[in-house]
């Protein structure tokens, strides 16, 4: 799937409601069943937290969608992803596509040992960016903006991005990720290493994301759920230990009525 | 399991308590003050081994020689000979020694055609014969000079004491010679340096490339798990297993190609230049792959991930991000297997290093010779005045590896970037 | 605040002091209904000397409240039963109040000598109030549905008698005026002890609302 192709399927879609779905997914590692038949349906320009006990299968969910599982020798996938539509693991997908329009925040911020200016202009780089010196630093003004980190570092873009602090560099890479224009972010417990004051910025940002992005953000914070998403998740793993999806629905929802009595248990904090 | 632990009931064992804890911490300190004199001891046995190899090398390096010549320089001359011009030292040379030796001279290599300097060392050889009749250790050079001063007078009336180090400019540019006072390292530095050129151009690349395929695009399988392991005993393989690798490959059965036949070179059998560089990078291949690797795989999965996670593709990783990351790495273990190849002697000696080389290699069809290997040889010849020149030649081969080794440690601090 | 405990244990100790406050206020509602029986204005004076202490226990379990979510972050229906706890507080302490509006009518009858009349059926329906205002918080302290619902039945049963006695009072006080004063305190005293009942039926409602996050009406 070229880009050419997948922006084509863009357009017809483009006011379709889910940003992706998941149909009867399940994820192995070698024989192991990591997360059995999940479905579910993203919605668009919306945040979807994805929360459970450790182990429950909610980042191998969260990284299938970009294919970040692929570089996990063994990792192998049943069922269908739709991305506009599309699977993105038909055979004709290439996963390197899938990366550049599924964006993904880690858990610890991992900005490369360059300057901030080139951490924000590796990722169009590689995507075989072609604009003059004038365009790029539009570009990397607008993510870094994107990412309410502009004013902060605006006077030492060339200085390397890892002297920056923790919260920081989290909106580093949460720019960086801007600069490719995904779709979708995929945020992988984004402020489960930072202080209270970053991770509140962090959320802020998410909301402020929210507008033009879908967000999925996998969290062990009940509250941060509650706060910033809109859709909640709940997965817990079987007695298989295959993770699987409990329940889902409006945050409002479940963090105040939840229909399973396992979701609520995990919630009040009664295990996990 | 006893299923009626209470967690706030006391333990039946024993813990010391009152003055039971002061004897036990006291015995317990004592125990690492133990381990902490066998530590420092250790040390300091590994200083003193040091420190007499450094004295013992020293003290063969400097000191006092007794010269005697056949004829005084001054006779020759009422000016210093080395401000003679060429002709006038022709003139010497003709008058000082007999006409046939003269003209064999000259039919070797027409006078009109030989350099100044050419012709001052055969007048230094021939006509004025400098000649060390006894050579004196550095300590006792120092402290009984009265002594050396007898000893000298008693049995070589006719010598002259000086101070000489062996160590020199001279010792560095010369070439061998079978007189150790004219002796030099001169050739088989540039020995040194042609064989780990070859060596690094073909091990660096190679290293790298398959430490980066091994690490990074090799799957799991059971094959290449063989390919590893065969690798990481390798590295453990006696080099002189190498050496006859060496000889049975590059020696012989590839001696059209190492010899130079093949390009049209004549004068030469496979010991050559190439065949040792070869052998060499076959000898240090494992180093520089297993360090790559070490190198790479120090490179944190973290960025791996921000890469991909980008849509680079795995090429781009590796470029962008694992080798500029891994270089430092890399970079330091090159230099380390490079000052092994630098002091390995034992397959070279296979391989058929020329052990009395007087000629400057100019291609890597040439025999050669490198320091290691004069080394050996001065110091298995009879005659003092060879352990000496050993002793100058080993200083020279410390000083260039502490120099690689410094080197080492510079460019990984230059490059050494924080996560 | 540190020192950990469970949360179960801190919740055990919330429930405790609301419980406590709650038997403070079924004492004062009963003790004002025995100086209505003995028309006793030393004892009347003595209810209205102790609300306070009922006070300062509602705020002791406010206190208690805002540290347990401060300490647990409670969510769901841990989180509904603090805040029901709370509120359950603030009912109590009006309860409490109503204790002493009652004794304060006791002690005024008493001293402008005009006894209460139809003491009682004011006492009838004290008895009934007191039965709902146990049970009530019987049912929130064991978080039992059923029993909550039932207070419903309960609260209907005491405005209806409420009428009856308010129509009758009216009646004795048309036909003679000079009871004119003591009626509208007897009326008040009613209106007092209706009041008691709808801030009972309060608390089941936030009974059920714990245990279902519903919030159920059961004053229609």
């Amino acid at each position: 799937m070229t880009v050419a192709e997948l922006s084509a399927v863009d357009m017809a879609q483009a006011n379709g409601r889910y940003a992706v779905e998941l149909h009867n997914t399940h994820i192995y590692y070698g024989s192991f069943r990591a997360v059995k038949d999940v479905s579910l349906q993203i919605e668009r320009q919306r945040i979807t937290a994805f929360i459970g006990p450790s182990g429950c299968g909610k980042s191998t969910v969260l990284r299938a969608i970009n294919r970040m599982n692929d570089l996990i020798p063994g990792s192998r996938l049943e069922g269908r992803i739709l991305f506009h539509g599309k699977n993105i693991y038909d055979p004709d997908v290439d996963p390197v596509e899938v990366r550049r329009r599924i964006g993904m925040v880690f858990q610890k911020p991992n900005p490369f040992p360059k300057s901030i200016y080139d951490n924000i202009m590796f990722g169009p780089r590689i995507n075989g960016w072609r604009g003059t010196k004038a365009q790029a630093d539009e570009l990397v003004e607008r993510a870094l903006r994107g990412a309410a980190i502009w004013d902060e570092v605006k006077d030492k873009l060339h200085q390397p991005g890892t002297a920056l602090s923790g919260g920081q560099q989290q909106r580093l890479c949460i720019a960086r990720a801007l600069a490719v224009q995904p779709e979708v972010i995929l945020m992988d417990e984004p402020c489960s290493a930072l202080d209270p004051i970053s991770t509140l910025k962090i959320e802020e940002l998410m909301l402020e994301l929210r507008r033009n992005y879908t967000i999925i953000i996998v969290t062990h914070n009940m509250q941060q759920a509650s706060r910033v998403s809109d859709y909640t998740a709940f997965f817990l793993m079987d007695a298989d230990r295959a993770g699987q999806l409990v329940e889902y629905g409006p945050t409002e929802q479940i963090f105040t009525s939840p229909n399973d009595k396992r979701t609520e248990d995990y919630i009040s904090g009664r295990f996990g | 399991m006893s299923t009626t632990l209470n967690p706030g009931e006391r333990p039946t064992g024993y813990l010391p308590e009152g003055a039971d804890i002061n004897r036990n911490i006291a015995a317990r300190r004592l125990r690492g003050k133990i381990w902490q004199a066998l530590f420092f001891s250790s040390l300091v046995i590994g200083l003193l081994a040091l420190g007499t190899l450094l004295y013992t090398i020293i003290d063969d390096s400097f000191g006092y020689i007794a010269v005697q010549t056949k004829i005084d320089p001054e006779e020759l001359s009422d000016r210093p000979l080395a401000e003679l011009s060429k002709e006038e030292l022709i003139e010497i040379l003709r008058a000082n020694i007999s006409a046939g030796l003269f003209r064999r001279f000259d039919r070797d290599e027409p006078f009109s055609e030989r350099s100044k300097e050419s012709v001052l060392q055969l007048i230094e050889e021939r006509v004025i014969g400098r000649e060390v009749v006894a050579s004196f250790k550095l300590t006792e050079s120092l402290l009984e000079r009265e002594r050396i001063e007898a000893t000298v007078r008693e049995r070589f009336p006719r010598a002259r004491l000086e101070f000489h180090s062996w160590l020199n400019r001279d010792f560095l540019t010369r070439p061998m010679s079978s007189v150790p006072i004219l002796a030099g390292v001169g050739n088989a530095i540039l020995g040194s340096l042609w064989v780990i050129a070859i060596t690094m151009i073909l091990a660096v690349p190679i290293g790298i490339l398959g430490g980066v395929y091994l690490e990074e695009y090799a799957s799991d399988t059971w094959y290449y798990r063989l390919i590893e392991t065969n690798i990481n005993n390798l590295a453990g393989v006696p080099s002189i297993i190498y050496g006859i690798l060496g000889l049975a490959v590059f020696v012989r059965a590839l001696e059209p190609l190492t010899s130079g036949a093949a390009f049209g070179v004549t004068d030469s059998n496979g010991r050559t230049i190439l065949s040792a560089g070869l052998t060499m990078a076959l000898l240090v291949l494992p180093l520089m792959i297993i360090n790559a690797r070490e190198a790479i795989r120090a490179v944190p999965q973290s960025i791996r991930q921000a890469s991909y996670g980008l849509g680079a593709t795995k090429w781009q990783t590796v470029w962008h991000h694992v080798l500029p990351n891994a270089l430092p790495g890399i970079l330091t273990g090159t230099i380390l297997s490079m000052s092994r190849a630098m002091g390995e002697t034992a397959p070279l000696i296979v391989v058929g290093a020329s052990t009395f080389v007087v000629f400057f290699p100019d291609s890597v069809f040439d025999k050669f010779t490198v320091i290691p290997i004069q080394i050996y040889n001065w110091t298995s010849q009879p005659g003092s005045q060879f352990r000496n020149i050993a002793a100058a030649a080993i200083i020279v081969l410390l000083v260039t590896l502490l120099l690689l080794n410094a080197t080492a440690i510079l460019l990984r601090n230059r490059f050494k970037r924080s996560y | 605040m540190g020192a950990l405990h469970s949360m179960a244990h801190d919740y055990e100790y919330l429930r405790h002091t609301l419980n406590a406050m709650a038997h403070r206020v079924q004492t004062a509602l009963h003790e004002s209904l025995q100086t209505l029986r003995r028309s006793d204005a030393i004892g009347a004076g003595q209810i209205i000397r102790d609300d306070p202490d009922i006070n300062a226990l509602q705020q002791d379990i406010e206190d208690l409240v805002a540290r347990f979510i401060t300490q647990w972050q409670p969510l769901l229906r841990d989180l509904r039963r603090v805040l029901a706890m709370l509120a359950v507080a603030s009912e109590l302490e009006r309860i409490g109040d109503y204790a002493r509006q009652v004794a304060t009518q006791v002690r005024r009858a008493h001293d402008d000598n005009h006894p209460l009349l139809m003491v009682a059926d004011l006492l009838e329906l004290g008895a009934l109030t007191e039965h709902i205002l146990s049970s009530t918080i019987a049912a929130f302290l064991a978080e039992d549905t059923a029993a909550a619902r039932a207070i419903a039945a309960l609260d209907d049963q005491v405005d209806e008698r409420r009428r009856a006695i308010t129509a009758a009072i009216r009646q004795a006080a048309r036909t003679d005026s000079s009871l004119f004063d003591a009626a509208i305190a007897s009326i008040g005293i009613t209106h007092i002890l209706e009041r008691v009942a709808d801030r009972a039926t309060n608390i089941a409602e936030r009974a059920i609302y714990l245990a279902t996050a519903i919030h159920e009406s059961l004053n229609e």
